[in-house]
């Protein structure tokens, strides 16, 4: 039994794994059909919306830089949910030192998702970019965001997520290794059909009418009356591919973010992450059937090969020591570590300078740990889905001089 | 008024999932908690642990018993066809060795005796020669008397016509006539036998040949028996080599565990000991079963025989091969023989 559990799941991972080796194929052979129409001369409103909580100074910049985007016709609506540090503050100052910025306050702790409606209903325009309050945004990245949305059958547009904090940490160095392998291999399979079926909540860009729609069900979202603070991205871009509309990631239009730089800060990013594909597991089980017909074949395959990839992997890793105890210590997964991370340093040397990892074979050996905790997270992501709050941040009490 | 007490069965049924998944959610995790935590517990226990030794129940009927026994009996009728064959051939060799050397003697005493022959012949052939020119100065020199017969005999006659003598006289005087004549003769013929033994005794007959061909047939008879002899001890020499082998081969057979599982009538009680356990481990030593592997310890027994034969196992945890030896166990409590793992000397915990 142990065998063929751990079979299948080396089945499915390796299913899963395909999409790189498709990625390469595309990229070295029809990198045209990776390209989306844009169209620069579309140009409605954009609102932002820009949902915070315990992000201190760092809220400032995040709104600074998006303010001196070079898109004519924008406005920020920044929702402060009851910080405990200078947040609030800085975000005050940055609407009294840049144009188009609204604050508002949360009476109370609502979470992420509400903070974000609450912006939206407050919003004008006719494109929604909604954004996280950490990260720092290229000049260009609305303009790139907008015309890929001038094709009438694309529903959503993300952007790629650099890592703004990259050599901080071994933990901080891993996730720019991830980031990099996620937006320049992984998604590229799913651009090409247009159903990228996670855009980064870092930079999610999506029709007024869209969201219009989406917002009681978003709203609405609860595991059995909890209301579900987190996901929300996913969530949006899985429904708009239900809607029959294309996602897509334009790799120009850039952002940058500060990733979590101590394992228990990772470790629970990584657990709103895991819950929040479980939510999407039991969407998809529940909507999937009733839209399969529609659907084009590569978002079930991207829906449903990761999920299974998921938890076959973690029960597997859950019986593999039962029939050996030492397969950690297999020299294979070592090697192909050693070898990716070489192969990956360089390549993310040529084609992200800003991102250039240090140490990169000291990176790798926290991949371990990465692989090992996916286990404990898969469990506690699918035992506690009804925990509300802000992941990382939710702890992050600081009163920082004003 | 039904939109309302739909909103409060659901808020209801909600309530009630919500409570069965967090009860379940405190069990799972608790229970991944624990069981990772055990896990790993266990895992450096055995890492730290060197008491720990595997149990095992062999039966007579059991498959590796009955393959030893098959093993046991081929291996006796080996040795005992080989050691048959060695002993006929150590007799065959012993009558070829005796066969060889009298052959040698054989050959010696013709060697001696033709010495001594040749020596002889050597001495009388001279002798001989010497005689015959004897032989032949006496003819010469009877040669001319006999010459003269024939006017003795004319004399004879003369003398007897002339009644000078008598008859009985002249036959008196005419057979010692015949008589000398004869005597010529046989001289002549013994002359010619002497000159035949000279030639007889100083060149090679066709006697010597036989006698040197005989010789000849023994020497080379003496050269088979010896390349017989030869093949023989080689044959000998490796029929005992592998009669030490299945020797060797029992002995190793009576000195393992198994063996006394075959002689025996009920199961046996082994345990397997690490090498990295080996220290310590005495015959006398009591043993040790625990609940949960390492608590709640009672002696069950003691160790009754170690053996020296290397064995391999799959260790219980981890497993990877681990070398080590086989015990005999004297267990108070059977059933012991049927935990994962006991322990040697003293409780591993202390509890």
């Amino acid at each position: 039994m142990f065998e063929t559990l751990f079979i299948v799941s080396v089945i499915l991972i390796v299913s899963s794994g395909i999409k790189y080796l498709w990625a390469l194929i595309l990229l070295a052979h029809d990198p045209d059909s990776l390209k989306i129409k844009k169209d620069y001369s579309y140009s409605p409103k954009v609102s932002v919306l820009l949902p915070c909580f315990n992000e201190g100074r760092v809220v400032y910049d995040t709104i600074a830089s998006i303010s001196k985007s070079d898109y004519p016709d924008f406005e920020i609506i920044a929702v402060d949910d009851c910080s405990k540090d200078s947040s609030y503050y800085w975000m005050q100052k940055a609407a009294a030192d840049f144009p188009n910025v609204r604050v508002l306050r949360n009476a109370v702790n609502r979470g992420k998702n509400k903070s974000q409606m609450t912006a939206f209903r407050q919003s004008s325009g006719d494109v929604i970019i909604c954004i996280d309050s950490d990260c720092i945004f290229a000049a260009n990245t609305m303009r790139e965001l907008v015309v890929c949305l001038a094709d009438p059958t694309m529903g959503a547009v993300g952007g790629r997520v650099g890592v703004k904090n990259t050599n901080e940490s071994i933990v901080t160095r891993f996730q720019a290794f991830m980031y990099f392998i996620g937006f320049q291999l992984y998604k590229i399979p799913e651009n090409w059909s247009r159903t990228v079926v996670c855009i980064s909540g870092c930079l999610f860009a999506t029709r007024r009418s869209i969201l219009t729609e989406l917002e009681p069900t978003l709203e609405d979202r609860n595991w059995f009356g909890v209301p579900v603070a987190e996901g929300e991205d996913r969530f949006m871009t899985h429904m708009i591919l239900l809607h029959g509309l294309g996602t897509y990631i334009n790799l120009d239009a850039k952002c940058w973010t500060d990733v979590p730089d101590t394992t228990s800060k990772y470790f629970k990013q990584q657990l709103r992450w895991r819950r929040s594909a479980f939510r999407d597991i039991f969407l998809t089980i529940r909507l999937l059937p009733k839209h399969i017909k529609d659907l084009h074949w590569n978002v079930t395959f991207s829906i449903l090969m990761p999920a299974f990839s998921l938890l076959f992997g973690a029960a597997s890793i859950l019986f593999a020591p039962k029939f050996d105890p030492l397969f950690w210590a297999n020299p294979l997964p070592w090697a192909v570590y050693i070898i990716n991370s070489i192969i990956l340093s360089i390549v993310i040397g040529q084609l992200a300078p800003e991102q250039k990892i240090s140490h990169p074979l000291l990176v790798m050996a926290f991949g371990a740990w990465w692989l090992i905790s996916h286990f404990f997270i898969t469990i506690l992501a699918l035992f506690t889905m009804d925990a509300p709050d802000w992941g990382t941040r939710t702890k992050k009490v600081l009163e920082e001089a004003i | 008024m039904i939109v309302t007490f739909l909103k409060g069965l659901k808020g209801n049924m909600n309530k009630s999932f919500l409570f069965l998944y967090r009860v379940t959610a405190i069990v799972v995790l608790y229970g991944v908690l624990f069981g990772v935590g055990g896990y790993l517990f266990l895992q450096g226990f055995y890492l730290v642990n060197h008491s720990w030794i595997v149990p095992s129940i062999v039966s007579p009927s059991n498959d590796a018993v009955r393959q030893m026994t098959s093993q046991m009996v081929t291996n006796k009728q080996m040795l005992e066809t080989f050691t048959l064959d060695r002993n006929r051939l150590q007799e065959s060799l012993d009558t070829m060795k005796a066969q060889r050397l009298e052959l040698i003697r054989l050959d010696n005493d013709l060697t001696s005796a033709y010495r001594r022959k040749s020596q002889d012949d050597v001495t009388a052939g001279g002798d001989l020669k010497e005689l015959i020119q004897e032989k032949r100065q006496d003819i010469t020199k009877t040669r001319p008397v006999l010459n003269d017969v024939t006017t003795v005999e004319d004399r004879i006659a003369k003398d007897l016509e002339a009644g000078l003598i008598t008859k009985g006289d002249a036959a008196i005087e005419r057979a010692s006539l015949t008589q000398l004549a004869n005597t010529y003769t046989d001289n002549k013929v013994a002359e010619v036998l002497l000159r035949d033994n000279v030639r007889e005794k100083t060149t090679k007959d066709i006697d010597t040949l036989e006698i040197l061909s005989k010789q000849a047939d023994i020497k080379s008879q003496i050269v088979q028996a010896a390349i017989n002899i030869s093949i023989g001890e080689q044959q000998l020499a490796s029929d005992q080599k592998q009669i030490d082998g299945l020797v060797k081969a029992m002995k190793q057979i009576d000195q393992s565990p198994l063996y006394l599982a075959v002689q025996a009538q009920d199961d046996v009680k082994f345990a397997f000991v690490p090498y990295d356990n080996e220290q310590g481990v005495e015959v006398g030593d009591a043993i040790y079963d625990c609940y949960l592997n390492m608590i709640g310890c009672r002696q069950v027994g003691t160790v009754k025989v170690m053996f020296s034969d290397e064995q391999k196992v799959t260790h219980p945890l981890f497993k990877t091969e681990v070398r080590g030896f086989m015990v005999q166990l004297d267990l108070t409590n059977l059933d012991s023989a049927k935990s994962k793992t006991l322990f040697v000397g003293h409780k591993p915990l202390f509890i």
